[in-house]
């Protein structure tokens, strides 16, 4: 099965991870990519334009209802979980926080792999929070690829190190080897 | 409480002393609270400005449930950091805890906060305005509603609006392409606050 959707996840100790993963996405992948990662509530702006920089994808928030497209980063907002919709959208809801995050890798990974299924590829990277272990087990249960951050490779090893105990991933990578991950896609 | 800091900033700064040019007396509705988080947040902000007495706050709730819970003032302790952090970016000059009483261990919102709030049951496509109504806040509603509802809320909203007034939604929310964008203009993109003018 051909991979239909990348689903990223990430917390404290991702973010220079995700600027070079960002960096070496080709210019037409033909593939959404949905990025969740954990931030603080408070600030709205500078994140998505931090992202966008050097980034060889547009990297944006969408609204709600947002139709996916190819060879685009939808960021999740602050404040509020990304769900992908059946009908190809995005779905923003500003329900109760999970493991106290709002966007939650849980809920955007287990929408993701409703949605896309044996297509999806999900990327679970640094953290400190459980946040993405259940997200990561939906992949898996759904036929979908999972990646994971090697713990020993990790900043924070808490969120890969609570995934992998529950779903053992697919591959299990360091950064560099990530990387290079990202740039055959 | 106090969601996107920013947001209730602009609210009390900019946007409150626009409908205080326009409306003597204003009334700012709140359709569909379920919550209460928007409530309680407006009727500090209108307090700290001293002007609950000239603005007028109404709130509509789904059912009568939905309504208790909200007078209850209950207090999630889960929330508590969140909103001081956020009480901290909307003023730092004050402590938002003299809004709460704490009673058998948990946190409540003063009740006197809530003097002079006008609370129905109503859904919102069927809420009445007057000639005070200057402000609608609808944030973080339309995320729950399929297009057609949307649609149907929206235009209910914009059709009886009066002119001058304002419709607020989530800031991920978007209410342009249902054909109704003749009846508004932005106020802040960014914000998701929009003026109803002259569809003339």
């Amino acid at each position: 099965m051909p991979t239909k959707a990348l689903v990223i996840g990430g917390s404290a100790g991702s973010f220079q991870v995700v600027i070079r993963i960002l960096e070496l996405f080709r210019p037409d992948l033909p593939i959404p990519v949905f990025l969740c990662m954990h931030r603080l509530k408070q600030v709205r702006k500078g994140f998505e334009e931090t992202l966008n920089y050097n980034a060889a994808l547009p990297v944006r928030e969408p609204l709600d209802k947002e139709n996916i497209r190819p060879s685009r980063v939808y960021l999740a907002p602050s404040n509020y979980h990304m769900l992908i919709e059946k009908d190809r959208s995005i779905a923003l809801t500003a329900d109760a926080p999970v493991h106290h995050s709002r966007p939650s890798i849980d809920v955007c990974f287990s929408s993701a792999a409703d949605v896309y299924g044996e297509g999806l590829l999900a990327m679970l990277l640094s953290g400190a929070n459980q946040d993405g272990t259940r997200g990561v087990a939906e992949v898996k249960r759904l036929g979908g690829a999972v990646v994971v951050q090697d713990p020993k490779d990790c900043e924070i090893s808490t969120m890969c190190d609570s995934a992998i105990k529950i779903t053992p991933p697919d591959q299990l990578l360091t950064i560099s080897k990530i990387i290079e991950f990202v740039s055959l896609l | 409480m106090f969601r996107d800091p920013d947001f209730w900033v602009y609210f009390r700064d900019r946007l409150l002393p626009e409908v205080l040019k326009l409306f003597m007396y204003p009334e700012i509705i709140i359709p569909e609270s379920v919550t209460g988080n928007e409530l309680y947040s407006l009727a500090v902000l209108l307090r700290e400005a001293n002007l609950d007495y000239r603005v007028d706050i109404r709130i509509t709730c789904r059912n009568d449930r939905i309504r208790d819970q909200i007078l209850k003032g209950a207090f999630s302790n889960t929330d508590f950091k969140n909103s001081l952090d956020n009480y901290e970016i909307f003023n730092p000059e004050s402590s938002f805890e003299q809004y709460l009483e704490t009673r058998n261990g948990n946190k409540y919102f003063r009740s006197a906060l809530l003097e002079g709030v006008e609370i129905r049951i109503e859904a919102p496509d069927r809420i009445g305005f007057s000639e005070k109504t200057a402000v609608i806040l609808y944030r973080n509603r339309l995320i729950y509603q399929d297009a057609g509802m949307q649609y149907k809320t929206l235009r209910h909203f914009l059709e009886n609006m009066h002119e001058g007034a304002h419709l607020i939604t989530g800031l991920k929310e978007n209410i342009d392409g249902f054909g109704l964008e003749g009846l508004y203009v932005p106020v802040s993109d960014d914000l998701k606050i929009y003026k109803r003018i002259n569809a003339d």
